[in-house]
């Protein structure tokens, strides 16, 4: 893209932060110049099928060096950008669990043992899963993530032995340890929190009024959540990635309350978030929901958008898949 | 194979090093730890026991006895495409 535009009232062009509150890095053209990196939307490419079909996953790292660990197996499907192979394997299932952080520095925690639901943390180093602390609390489909494996959240999810749903507290993991932040999140379950040091966690669902279209936007330094534009559309089980200052939400269900015999259905939507604004950008190739837990990517902007697995389809003709799609920056 | 009654106490429990340099693979079963590549040393190093298969069979039966129970089949929605499994016996490798 050229850089035609040098000064604006004087002011050279690298000085500029925000126009109109809008950041840099997502102004695309003034006036029909175009600007120092701006953002041209996204298009998606089709890259080698992963080496099983799957619903739901763990993923951790960014398109070009990543794994996803199926929500009821143990072992890392490990992509290293340009083929997959089996990689190690954790000490505990973590089905419907959360994960976050690069392939060289991992972490899984959270979701549904085959017993009971797990707190249990591992760490990945690029080679093999060590055990972390306990959470707090662990749930079963926790809205969480996080791009780097010392800065996790997890909140949302239920437990059911006791039944707890739309469980609000929200854990923070520092590469060492969980904490309680002091203020609760609104509970969505199934989606992701995406960002490095603050989090972003669009729509999600709850348990028994399905899914919703609010969204929050965590800080870190006040341990606080606030609440920021509605999505355009309501989701769950969808993917997520980016960072705090600009975050994508694909895909996921975009119903859940037909009725019998067609339940739900999977859709193939994309938005962004930037400077409070949800826009739409370029739908995947194909409906996806369930496509991997674990809102990091390990990565930031566009070029950390990656999915693989998931289902298609809706009610009882459900297709489960291997593909696998990267966001391009066009 | 080795068997232990215990669970995960946190960080350094299994150590990436267990794992990279001296092979030790475990797996968690409910209330049992299942060593894969055992190693007695590294039962020691966090305060557990080996037990023989049968005894760790009956544990974990025992232990999942009590989460069939407790499991509430209502978090299981017809509208989820994936549902949670109720906990259920297995055999121990």
């Amino acid at each position: 893209m050229a850089n035609n535009v040098e000064r604006l009232n004087g002011i050279d062009i690298t000085d500029i932060d925000k126009v109109n509150g809008i950041t840099d890095a997502n102004l695309q053209a003034l006036n029909g110049e175009e600007f120092t990196g701006g953002f041209g939307g996204l298009t998606w490419s089709t890259s080698t099928v992963a080496n099983t079909t799957f619903f739901h996953g763990l993923q951790i790292g960014t398109s070009s060096a990543g794994g996803i660990i199926i929500g009821d197996k143990v072992t890392l499907n490990e992509w290293n950008g340009s083929s997959w192979s089996t990689d190690g394997a954790m000490s505990v299932r973590k089905g419907s669990g959360d994960a976050g952080g690069a392939v060289t520095a991992g972490v899984a925690y959270a979701g549904y043992d085959g017993s009971a639901i797990s707190d249990v943390t591992e760490e990945y180093n690029g080679s093999s899963w060590s055990t972390g602390n306990d959470m707090v609390s662990g749930t079963n489909g926790p809205s969480g993530g996080g791009n780097v494996q010392t800065n996790q959240i997890s909140t949302g999810g239920s437990t059911y032995s006791p039944t707890v749903r739309d469980i609000a507290s929200t854990e923070l993991y520092d590469g060492t340890s969980w904490s309680n932040a002091s203020e609760d999140s609104t509970g969505q379950n199934g989606t992701q929190s995406v960002g490095t040091t603050n989090w972003v966690k669009p729509a999600g669902s709850y348990d028994a009024a399905g899914i919703q279209v609010t969204s929050q936007f965590f800080t870190l330094s006040s341990t606080t959540w606030s609440s920021i534009a509605n999505v355009s559309n309501a989701t769950r089980y969808n993917k997520c990635w980016g960072d705090e200052t600009q975050t994508f939400t694909c895909g996921g269900y975009e119903k859940d309350d037909y009725g019998a015999p067609v339940y739900y259905s999977f859709g193939e939507f994309c938005e962004m978030w930037v400077d409070d604004t949800w826009s739409t950008q370029a739908s995947l190739p194909i409906d996806i929901g369930g496509h991997g837990h674990g809102g990091s990517n390990g990565g930031s902007a566009v070029a950390g958008g990656w999915t693989t697995g998931g289902d298609s389809g809706q009610g009882n003709s459900i297709t489960h898949r291997n593909h696998h799609y990267i966001a391009v920056a066009v | 194979m080795l068997y232990a009654e215990g669970t995960s106490t946190g960080k350094g429990f299994l150590t990436h090093a267990d794992k990279d340099d001296r092979g030790v693979y475990i797996e968690l079963w409910g209330n049992i730890i299942v060593l894969k590549n055992g190693a007695e040393w590294w039962l020691a190093r966090n305060g557990l026991t080996a037990i023989s298969k049968a005894t760790a069979q009956g544990l974990y039966d025992t232990f999942m006895d009590v989460a069939i129970a407790a499991f509430d089949s209502s978090v299981n929605k017809p509208t989820d495409a994936v549902q949670i499994p109720t906990p259920a016996r297995q055999a121990l490798p």
